[in-house]
C-alpha cells in the first residue's frame, strides 16, 4: 500500500478534472456572477486563460525536476527544514480544503434531498467513504476515477445540451457586466478557484515522466476550463443578473428547469446521485493526498495510523462554522483569497530558487572542474 | 485478519447495513404523502392570506376503488381552505388535520386572486422560490374578480376529459402553443421578470364562466368595441367572459399584466396572441380576420410563426423608438365570401390586409402597454440593455421610466403559403328565396 504506484496521463487528467471541475456544481457560477455580473462567463474564460499561462511557466520550471514533487524539490533546496515547511503549508491547505468541501457538500446534499437528517449524519457517509478509500489505497481511487470521470463528463455534456433551449443571449448583456475593473482586476484573484492545481505539483512521483505530467496538466486544465466556462455561461444566460447571484446551488437550479414534454422532468434527482459520486471522489482524493503529504513530510513509514485521527480532525473542523452561509463565505471569500499563495506562489518560488541554485551549483562544479584541469 | 474472519465480517456488516440503511431521517412513505396539485391565494383578514389547496386523491386518480378506471372532475380531488399568516404556516396548519403529510412537489398551478395580485405578490413569490418542493415550472395564474376569486376558481375546476387533474392543468396551460390565448407564465419566468429591469411579469388570467344556459350568452364584456370592431372575434374576450356554456366552468384566456410585483392590467385573448408574436413564442392558431373586400364576412387563417421577430430599440430625442418586424405564415382555412383569394392575383390583397390587421393590433397593444399600463411586457428592455457596456450604465439609464414614452414602428411580413385542400373557391349556385 505504501509503494508508489505509477499511472498514465488519462488517470492524471481524470484526477485533475475531479479536483478542479467539482466546483462547477458548487458555487463557482454564482461566485463568478457576483464579481462579473452578466459577464461572469468572460471572467471564467479570463481566469482559465490565466491558469493555463501560469501552468505553462510552471511546467517549464518543472522540466529540470522530472519525477519530483514540490516537497522533494523543497528538500533538495533547503534540506529538511524547507521540506517540512513546504509540507506543513500544503497540509494546512489540504485540511482546510477538505473541511470546507466536506461541510459544503454535506450541507448542499442536505438542502437538496436530506432536509430532516442531521448534518453530522450526512457528513458521516462522506467521511466513511474517505476512510475506506484511504485504506484501499490510491490505486483503487485512481482506477475508480478513471472509469467514472469520463462518464461524468459525458453526462455533463448532455446536461448542458438539455439546457440550450432555455438559454437567452439577452441575459448576458451588458457585455462587460459589472465592469472591466471587476472582471480583469478583481477577477484575477479568482485564480484561486484553480488552487487544486497544487495536486499537480504532488503528482510527479506518480507519473514519473515530464511529458506525461505536461500533457495531463494542459489537457486536464483545458477540460476543466471548458466545464467551468460552459456551466457559468449556461447559468448566466438562463438566470439573468441579479437572479444569478441568488442561487445557492446553481447546477441544482439549472437541473430543476430541464423539462422535455410532460414525461421527462425532475432531472435534479439524477444530479443528486452524480453529486454524491463527485463529492466522494473529490473528498477521498484530497484526503488521500493529505495522508500522503503528511507521511512524506515527516518521513513516516506508514500513513494508516493517521487515517482515523485526521478524518476526525477534518470532520470536527468542518463543523466549526455555525451556519452554511458562514462556511461558504469562509471558503469563497477568505480561503480562496489566500489559497493562490500556497497553490501558485509557493511552488513557483521554490521552483525558481531551486532552478537558480542548481544552475549555480552546476556552474561552481564546472568551474572547479576547470580549475582542477588547469592545475593538472 | 484471516480470510474466514474477513468474510464473516463482510457478511455481518452487509446484514447490519441492510437493516439500518433502509431509511434515514428523511424517509417518507409514498403512501403517507398527499399531493396538492394546485394552490390558491386570496386576501385574508388583516395581513393574513387565505390559502386553498386542491389535493389529488391518489386512489381515484389511479383508477383504484370499486369502479376502476379513475374518477373524473371533482371526484378525483378534494379541497381545503385555511387562513394563515404566511404560506408555510398555512401548510403547517393543514398538515395538522389532513391525515397524510403534504408534499408540494406536484403543484402545477399557483393561483393568486386579482385583489391580492393588485396589492403585490412579491412576498409570496419569494417564499415559493425559496422552497425546495415548489417547482419552478409551475404556472402562475390570476383569478379575476373580487373576493376569494382564487378559491372560487379552483373549486370550479372540473376536468371532464382527464381522470388525472394534474394532467388537466398541464394540458390546458400548455394549449397556448396551439391557441395563443395564454402564455408560459412559469414561476421561474415570473420571478425572473419581476426582479428584472428589462421586462415585466405576466400571469395567465383565469375565471369561471358567467353563463349558465346558452340563452344567457352575450358578448357584453367583449373587448371588440374598444378596438372599434362591429362584431367580436375569438380573441376579443378575457377569462370568464367567453360566450360559452358547458360542464367545464373554469376558463383560461388572456394575461394579467404586472408592473414589478403588482398587477396593473389585463390582456384579452388577441392581445395575448400578439404578445406571443412579439416574443417569438407564438406557435400556431386559427385567427379570424374580416374579409378585405366584402363587409360582414370573414376569412379564417391558420397563422404560424416560424421565425423570431426582428426587434430594435433606438433612442431618438431622449425617447425610445422601438422597431419590430414580425414574420408570419398562414394557411387558408375558410373564405366565407367565396372570393378566390387563393389565386396569385388575389392572394396579395389578402396578405396585405392581414398584415395591416396584425400591424394595427400590435401597435394598439403596445400603445396600451406604454401609455396605459406603463410596463414593458414584451421585454424591449433586453434590446436596450445590449446597447450598454456595463451594468451600472444600464441601471442609470432607468429603462422602466423611459418605456412609457416609447414610439413604435411595427411591420408585419405575412405570407400565405397553402390554401388547405381547395385550390380555389366557387360560390354556391341557386336562387335565393324571394328572388325571381
Amino acid at each position: 500500500m505504501n509503494n508508489i504506484i505509477t499511472f498514465g496521463s488519462h488517470e492524471a487528467i481524470c484526477l485533475l478534472i475531479t479536483m478542479i471541475s467539482t466546483k462547477a456544481i458548487l458555487n463557482f457560477p454564482s461566485t463568478m456572477a457576483q464579481i462579473g455580473g452578466p459577464a461572469a462567463w468572460i471572467l471564467a474564460i479570463y481566469v482559465s486563460i490565466l491558469v493555463i499561462i501560469a501552468f505553462y511557466f510552471i511546467s517549464k520550471l518543472y522540466s529540470k525536476f522530472e519525477g519530483k514533487d514540490i516537497i522533494d524539490i523543497g528538500g533538495i533546496l533547503g534540506g529538511k527544514v524547507l521540506k517540512i515547511l513546504t509540507g506543513v503549508l500544503i497540509i494546512i491547505f489540504l485540511i482546510a480544503l477538505s473541511s470546507f468541501y466536506l461541510r459544503n457538500f454535506s450541507e448542499e446534499m442536505k438542502t437538496m434531498g436530506f432536509t430532516m437528517s442531521p448534518i453530522g449524519f450526512v457528513m458521516l457517509f462522506f467521511v466513511l467513504g474517505m476512510i475506506i478509500s484511504a485504506y484501499k489505497g490510491f490505486e483503487a481511487l485512481i482506477r475508480f476515477q478513471s472509469i467514472l470521470v469520463p462518464i461524468t463528463v459525458i453526462s455533463f455534456s448532455l446536461f448542458i445540451i438539455a439546457l440550450i433551449p432555455s438559454m437567452r443571449i439577452d441575459n448576458i448583456k451588458p457585455i462587460l457586466g459589472l465592469g472591466p475593473f471587476n472582471i480583469f482586476v478583481k477577477g484575477a484573484l479568482r485564480i484561486s478557484d484553480f488552487s487544486e492545481l497544487i495536486f499537480l505539483f504532488l503528482l510527479p512521483p506518480f507519473v514519473k515522466k515530464s511529458s506525461v505530467y505536461n500533457k495531463a496538466g494542459f489537457v486536464g486544465l483545458t477540460i476543466c476550463s471548458v466545464v467551468l466556462i460552459s456551466l457559468t455561461f449556461s447559468f448566466v444566460s438562463i438566470y439573468p443578473y441579479p437572479v444569478s447571484i441568488e442561487a445557492l446551488l446553481p447546477a441544482y437550479e439549472l437541473a430543476r428547469i430541464i423539462k422535455f414534454g410532460r414525461f421527462f422532468e425532475r432531472a435534479e434527482s439524477i444530479l443528486v446521485i452524480t453529486w454524491a459520486t463527485i463529492a466522494f471522489m473529490y473528498l477521498s482524493t484530497s484526503f488521500y493526498f493529505l495522508l500522503h503529504v503528511f507521511k512524506k513530510t515527516f518521513d513516516l513509514q506508514y500513513f494508516q495510523p493517521l487515517i482515523m485521527p485526521l478524518a476526525l480532525v477534518i470532520m470536527s473542523l468542518s463543523l466549526i462554522p455555525k451556519r452554511l452561509i458562514s462556511s461558504i463565505s469562509l471558503e469563497a471569500d477568505v480561503f480562496r483569497s489566500i489559497s493562490w499563495i500556497i497553490a501558485f506562489v509557493l511552488p513557483v518560488l521554490i521552483l525558481i530558487i531551486a532552478r537558480a541554485v542548481s544552475r549555480k551549483k552546476a556552474t561552481t562544479l564546472l568551474e572547479s572542474a576547470r580549475s582542477v584541469i588547469a592545475f593538472l | 485478519m484471516g480470510s474466514k474472519t474477513k468474510r464473516t465480517l463482510i457478511v455481518l456488516i452487509s446484514f447490519i447495513m441492510c437493516l439500518s440503511m433502509t431509511g434515514c431521517f428523511d424517509k417518507r412513505e409514498v403512501d403517507d404523502l398527499v399531493n396538492p396539485i394546485a394552490i390558491g391565494f386570496d386576501k385574508g383578514q388583516g395581513r393574513s392570506i387565505k390559502m386553498t389547496l386542491q389535493i389529488a386523491i391518489p386512489t381515484k386518480v389511479a383508477g383504484g376503488g370499486e369502479g376502476g378506471g379513475g374518477g373524473g372532475g371533482k371526484e378525483s380531488v378534494s379541497y381545503t381552505t385555511v387562513e394563515a399568516p404566511s404560506i408555510y404556516s398555512g401548510l403547517n396548519m393543514i398538515n395538522s388535520y389532513v391525515s397524510k403529510q403534504l408534499n408540494m412537489s406536484q403543484i402545477k398551478v399557483l393561483v393568486f386572486s386579482e385583489e391580492l395580485a393588485r396589492e403585490g405578490v412579491e412576498k409570496y413569490i419569494n417564499a415559493l422560490m425559496r422552497g425546495r418542493e415548489f417547482r419552478p415550472n409551475s404556472y402562475v395564474l390570476v383569478a379575476r374578480g373580487s373576493g376569494n376569486a382564487a378559491e372560487r376558481y379552483l373549486r370550479a375546476v372540473e376536468p371532464e376529459l382527464e381522470s388525472n387533474p394534474a394532467k388537466y392543468y398541464e394540458m390546458v396551460l400548455s394549449a397556448y402553443s396551439y391557441t395563443g390565448f395564454s402564455a408560459n407564465t412559469s414561476l421561474m419566468n415570473f420571478y425572473k421578470n419581476m426582479v428584472n429591469e428589462a421586462s415585466q411579469p405576466l400571469a395567465v388570467l383565469a375565471d369561471i364562466s358567467k353563463f349558465e344556459k346558452s340563452d344567457d350568452i352575450n358578448t357584453d364584456n367583449s373587448t371588440y368595441r374598444e378596438k372599434g370592431r362591429d362584431l367580436p372575434l375569438e380573441g376579443d374576450f378575457k377569462a370568464g367572459d367567453m360566450p360559452k356554456v358547458g360542464t367545464t366552468k373554469s376558463e383560461i384566456m388572456g394575461l394579467a399584466v404586472f408592473n414589478g410585483s403588482k398587477m396593473v392590467g389585463e390582456f384579452d385573448g388577441e392581445e395575448t396572441q400578439l404578445q406571443l408574436m412579439l416574443e417569438g413564442d407564438f406557435g400556431y392558431s386559427y385567427v379570424t380576420i374580416p374579409d378585405p373586400l366584402v363587409e360582414d364576412y370573414v376569412v379564417l387563417l391558420n397563422i404560424k410563426q416560424n421565425r423570431n421577430p426582428n426587434r430594435s430599440v433606438e433612442i431618438v430625442n431622449g425617447k425610445p423608438n422601438i422597431k419590430v418586424k414580425v414574420f408570419l405564415e398562414a394557411d387558408i382555412l375558410s373564405i366565407q365570401s367565396g372570393i378566390n383569394y387563393e389565386s396569385l392575383e388575389m392572394v396579395n390583397i389578402l396578405e396585405t390586409y392581414a398584415e395591416d390587421f396584425f400591424k394595427k393590433g400590435i401597435t394598439r397593444m403596445l400603445e396600451k402597454t406604454a401609455r396605459e399600463l406603463k410596463t414593458d411586457t414584451a421585454g424591449f428592455g433586453k434590446e436596450m440593455k445590449g446597447k450598454f457596456l456595463t451594468w451600472d450604465e444600464w441601471i442609470d439609464f432607468n429603462w422602466i421610466e423611459k418605456y412609457p414614452d416609447s414610439k413604435f414602428e411595427i411591420n408585419v411580413d405575412l405570407k400565405i403559403r397553402r390554401p388547405g385542400l381547395m385550390l380555389r373557391s366557387n360560390p354556391a349556385t341557386g336562387i335565393e328565396v324571394g328572388e325571381e
